[in-house]
């Protein structure tokens, strides 16, 4: 073996040594061992004399370099371990996350769906969950024993009177018209209820929100706008939405508001159920005879009124395929949001 | 509605692929929310069927020996209830694989071989039918594919028909709606009519007793049928359509009605022995057997069909079994009518009888219909039947006036539809509905047709000019307008505002349904009496609406601690009280419910920090001692009034709802809240330092803080600030640790003065509460 390689050698196994060497005495240890008077690499270093002497000067230099490398490493590590030495400092740590809590799903929904609407002009109102019939059907053009009332089976609230869950938000249009005169421009986001049984995308229980603009020559097409609009908002510039005719006793024209599917993007899907389409609300002018409910003349102001379900929009953006996992106090659902 | 698509092109001539179709039809209204297609596959075959003996096993088995033409006949082993010998029927033969996804094997069934399977409508994917098996018609040709006989290949778009849209409820109903929709020509068939005269009162005698009720009612009697099945095109037509074929009188009736929309009835002539027939109210006391095998007690509220002596139908809705076609029926008297709707639909939701008669009537029928379907049907029971329609047909009452003209602006069309339609194009489009208009230029006068009932304003033309034209052509504008600042409703804003604070304390946020059962109230000790009840749940855990938010809170949290120990949930929503009123109070609260280490503390801090966090004002807040069912602790006064409490939950709550960890919780309401927020003032920084001592003491477990503090407060005008920052429990006896805030506007405190301070406070603890100061 020559000069060379076996100060190479034994210079990387000090580098070693020193790498592991964790207190200043063991470090002292090492450079003793290899550095120090009768240290290995000393001791090679003395074995130069017997080389021959054209080489010597070069071997010289090179011992003299690695001598003063190793060297300059002990008295780094040294520094290192020294008490006084300022730490290491490990930037990839995770960071410690602080404690704060979820806002619900639902909750983040309604704020979504309320600041968009708001943006637009709209004011939020609120009224009761447990109605009169006259409030929930009668005053919205849906008279007693008539077929309409099939559309939302309903449930009734015990005691005196005729009192119901509001099957929609719409009665809340009508108490707000009792104290406001066009124009307007309301929403009503609130608790509904629907006497029905429950499976993964129907509730006896869930949200609405429900929206009504009266005006001086509000047009159908204003509100097919203002719907596209507030789509795009919600779910992104992409969306294309399409009005199919449809039929709400307090509306005419009726229609309901349609989005080419998220999931499949119209190709049709278990989501569309095969259509490539989504059914996202219903909607349509004030039918006159609501609006002369609300001591508005149809000759002069017209009107729009919009419900959506705020579950199923949730339930869109978010990718939930259940709607009772809403209610379900599953921490494992809960903490996602 | 089913709709088969061959039977709707006997009226209309459909060039769109069945998607297609759909497509348009749902854009235009009526929503197609399922295309049904059958396909045969070719393993099924027809067979005949040779003999039918019981299985030797098995008691409601059979073993049918069947032929399919070539070869020896099979032995197959069937269950259904309506097999016999000399049917044709559909076989699947071993290795078929059918519609359903059942791959058909030769197997040993109960010990007897069989090799197939004969099939009912919903193992051929033909419908939801499994009480029997499909009897093919009499011509089908032994063993060739049964997939012809069985009328496979037919595509079904199943409509959601909206109440409005009654006349879409007959399949001459959906071809005209499809000829509307597609621009296509509307072929109505002629009816046969077999004459004009008017019946004998010897044959039938119609007494009228309620006009209003019925304001039209006619009837023909057929002699001389032969009650039998009806031929294989009718019955598949009534399947496809998903009725049921029954014999050949029911079916003709039901084909009928599908057909036109108008509801038949056909009664054996032996129920009116003296050919009389009653329109009148039903008397207290009557009842009546009908065809569901279930008899209803009547009331004169319900308007029925009586023979002279007893009612024989509920009208527009139901037969009696007593006077329904039977295998030995000669004779059939055969009404169609007019009832009114409002009528029908009370009786059958009073009844809760539901029927295709009733679910039409109830929508109103198309009274131009009423005479042609009549005739119709009595010309093909004839036909089929092989009776003889008696000459000529009672007529009672009068067909209801056809709807009346409505004006139409053109200029408001075209206003509310932003677009710029001509006259003449709004012309066509209602022509392509069947409507007739006069009048020129910006004012029409437009006659729906009959029909129509459901176009009675000007909007409903404007919805039907927008349809037609398409909703997805018309343009999207934007609404313009005066706008006013709209500020959200204050309790609104407390609301979202307290979701935000306890999102950020930690606290995680619940949506619980908004009722609760008995029980767990009960559990509770939540008086019954004192919630709303829900008169018709549809499960017990929607009996009460809820009084408070924290049942369902402690529910979820006694749940959620299987998770986490330790836990934070909140709620905010509405809760329900009688009010005495015609409403119930309705008023948001919130919940909170704490597990684990201090839950008490915690949610009690939670709490004012919430409330400092809304602007309470501290001088509004007091608190005094609460025990309530849940467990003790602290009620929340504002102003004096109570407006909630937080509570250690007693051992005894703990236990009911299963939790394994300590638990509190806290009931607010938040309406009071609301008036009492205040926006934060700046108080001025004090320019002098601050000096903090920390004071430590021991004092009695029967002194509380409160006392403590009150002790304090006051006790030295140079103490600003006191806060808790230790105590622990040993010996009967508390130890408390203070952090003390001395601080003076004015100057610069020296180290005597608050000495000084510290000094008399101490003396203040000792005397006051029986402090022992602990030297540090």
């Amino acid at each position: 073996m020559n000069f060379t390689t076996q100060l190479e050698r034994l210079a990387a196994e000090m580098e070693k040594a020193l790498q592991t060497a964790t207190t200043p005495s063991s470090l002292d240890g090492v450079d003793k061992r290899y550095l120090g008077r009768k240290g290995s690499i000393t001791l090679l270093i003395k074995e130069l004399t017997k080389v021959p002497a054209a080489e010597r000067p070069k071997l010289g230099q090179l011992a003299n370099a690695t001598k003063q490398r190793l060297a300059a490493m002990v008295s780094e590590r040294l520094k290192r371990l020294s008490p006084s030495a300022p730490r290491q400092f490990d930037a990839t740590l995770p960071g410690i996350r602080v404690h704060i809590g979820h806002v619900h799903p639902l909750t983040q929904t309604i704020r979504k769906i309320t600041d968009i609407f708001r943006s637009m002009g709209f004011e939020l109102v609120e009224g009761p969950e447990v109605e009169l019939e006259r409030y929930n059907f009668d005053l919205l053009n849906i008279p007693p024993d008539h077929p309409a009332r099939d559309l939302q089976d309903t449930f009734y609230v015990g005691g005196s009177g005729h009192r119901v869950l509001r099957t929609h938000t719409s009665p809340v249009q009508l108490r707000a018209m009792e104290h406001r005169r066009p124009p307007v421009r309301l929403i009503v986001p609130g608790r509904v209820y629907r006497h029905e049984a429950t499976d993964a995308s129907h509730d006896a229980a869930f949200f609405q929100c429900e929206g009504l603009v009266i005006d001086k020559n509000v047009r159908f097409t204003d509100l097919l706008g203002t719907i596209d609009d507030f789509l795009k908002s919600f779910f992104g510039s992409a969306v294309v939405t399409r009005a199919q005719a449809s039929y709400f006793p307090f509306v005419e024209p009726g229609a309901e508001i349609a989005m080419r599917c998220l999931i499949c993007s119209g190709k049709g899907c278990s989501v569309c159920k095969q259509s490539g389409w989504l059914e996202m609300m219903g909607c349509g002018m004030v039918h006159p005879a609501v609006l002369k409910n609300m001591k508005v003349d149809p000759k002069v102001f017209s009107g729009f009124a919009f419900g959506m379900g705020i579950d199923r929009l949730m339930m869109l953006a978010l990718g939930i395929h259940d709607i009772r996992l809403s209610y379900s106090g599953d921490l494992r659902f809960l903490k996602q949001f | 509605m089913r709709l088969p698509l061959s039977w709707v092109k006997d009226y209309v001539t459909v060039k769109l692929p069945p998607a297609k179709l759909a497509e348009q039809m749902t854009i235009a209204g009526i929503g197609v929310e399922r295309i049904r297609q059958s396909v045969i596959p070719d393993g099924v075959v027809v067979g005949s069927v040779l003999s039918v003996a019981p299985h030797p096993n098995a008691d409601r088995l059979k073993v049918v020996s069947v032929s399919l033409g070539k070869g020896d006949p099979r032995q197959i082993v069937c269950g259904a209830p309506n097999i016999a010998a000399g049917q044709k029927v559909p076989v699947a033969l071993p290795g078929t694989k059918l519609p359903n996804g059942v791959t058909i094997a030769e197997a040993s069934i109960r010990g007897v071989r069989s090799s197939g399977m004969i099939c009912a409508a919903d193992e051929l994917g033909l419908g939801d039918d499994h009480t029997g098996i499909i009897v093919l018609d009499t011509q089908a040709t032994v063993g060739q594919a049964a997939a012809r006989a069985l009328g496979a290949g037919e595509i079904i778009l199943e409509l959601e028909v909206t109440p409005n849209r009654a006349d879409c409820l007959s399949v001459l109903g959906c071809a005209r709606e499809i000829a509307a929709v597609t621009k296509a020509k509307i072929r109505v068939p002629k009816f046969d009519r077999p004459d004009r005269s008017k019946l004998s009162s010897r044959q039938l005698a119609v007494q009228m007793q309620d006009r209003a009720a019925c304001p039209f009612y006619t009837a023909r009697v057929i002699e001389r049928i032969q009650v039998g099945p009806s031929p294989s095109w009718l019955r598949a037509r009534l399947e496809a359509a998903g009725i049921r074929p029954i014999n050949v009188v029911i079916d003709v009736t039901n084909y009928v009605m599908l057909d036109v929309g108008q509801p038949l009835h056909a009664f054996d002539a032996r129920a009116l022995p003296d050919r009389k027939i009653v329109v009148r109210r039903a008397k207290s006391g009557e009842q009546l057997h009908a065809l569901d095998g279930k008899t209803y007690p009547l009331s004169p509220e319900i308007l029925v069909i009586a023979s002279s002596k007893a009612p024989i139908a509920l009208a527009g809705i139901m037969g009696g079994e007593a006077s329904g076609v039977q295998a030995s029926t000669r004779d059939v008297v055969l009404e169609s009518a007019v009832f009114d709707p409002l009528l029908v639909r009370k009786t059958s939701k009073k009844l809760g009888l539901i029927s295709e008669s009733s679910y039409r009537f109830e929508r109103s029928v198309n009274p131009a219909m009423t005479v042609a379907a009549l005739d119709a049907a009595a010309t093909l029971l004839a036909k089929l039947a092989g009776g003889k329609v008696v000459r000529g047909r009672t007529v009672t009452g009068k067909i209801p006036r056809p709807p009346k003209p409505i004006a139409l602006n053109l200029e408001r069309v075209n206003y509310l539809l932003s677009l710029s339609l001509s006259s003449r194009a709004v012309v066509d489009l209602l022509k392509r509905d069947g409507a007739r208009t006069s009048g020129t230029g910006k004012r029409l006068r437009v006659t729906p047709p009959v029909w129509r009932q459901d176009l009675a304003i000007e909007e409903d033309l404007i919805e039907e000019i927008g349809r037609l034209y398409g909703f997805p052509d018309l343009p999207l504008t934007h609404l313009m307008g005066t706008l006013r600042p709209a500020p959200l409703p204050p309790i609104w804003k407390l609301c979202d505002d307290l979701t935000s604070i306890l999102a950020a304390a930690g606290g995680v946020e619940l949506k619980n349904y908004p009722f609760y059962d008995g029980q767990l109230a009960a559990r509770l000790a939540l008086a019954k009496e004192q919630h709303l009840t829900v008169r018709n749940p549809l499960s017990r855990e929607q009996e009460l609406l809820r009084l408070e938010l924290a049942p369902l809170v402690l529910k979820k949290a006694a749940m959620a601690v299987r998770e986490e120990s330790v836990l934070f949930l909140y709620e905010i929503g509405r809760c329900f009280a009688e009010s005495g009123g015609p409403l119930p109070e309705e008023s948001d609260h919130c919940a909170l419910a704490a597990t684990g280490p201090d839950a008490y503390r915690r949610l009690k801090g939670v709490l004012e920090h919430a409330l400092d966090a809304l602007g309470i004002p501290r001088t509004a807040r007091s608190w005094e001692a609460l025990s309530n069912q849940y467990g003790s602790g602290q009620r929340l006064l504002l102003h004096g009034h109570p407006a909630g409490g937080c509570v250690a939950l007693s051992p005894a709550r703990t236990a009911e709802l299963k939790f394994r960890e300590n638990a509190a919780v806290v009931e607010l309401n938040l309406r009071p809240l609301s008036e009492l927020r205040q926006e934060r003032q700046y108080r001025h920084v004090i320019p002098f330092p601050p000096v903090r001592r920390d004071l430590a003491f021991w004092v009695p477990d029967s002194v509380t803080y409160d006392q403590v503090a009150a002790a304090i407060r006051g006790a030295d005008p140079l103490l600003t600030e006191v806060e808790l920052f230790d105590v622990f429990e040993k010996d009967r006896r508390r130890s408390l640790a203070l952090h003390l805030t001395f601080q003076s506007p004015q100057r610069t405190l020296t180290a005597h003065e608050v000495e000084t301070a510290l000094e008399r406070l101490r003396e203040k603890l000792v005397r006051a509460c029986g402090a022992s100061i602990r030297q540090s």
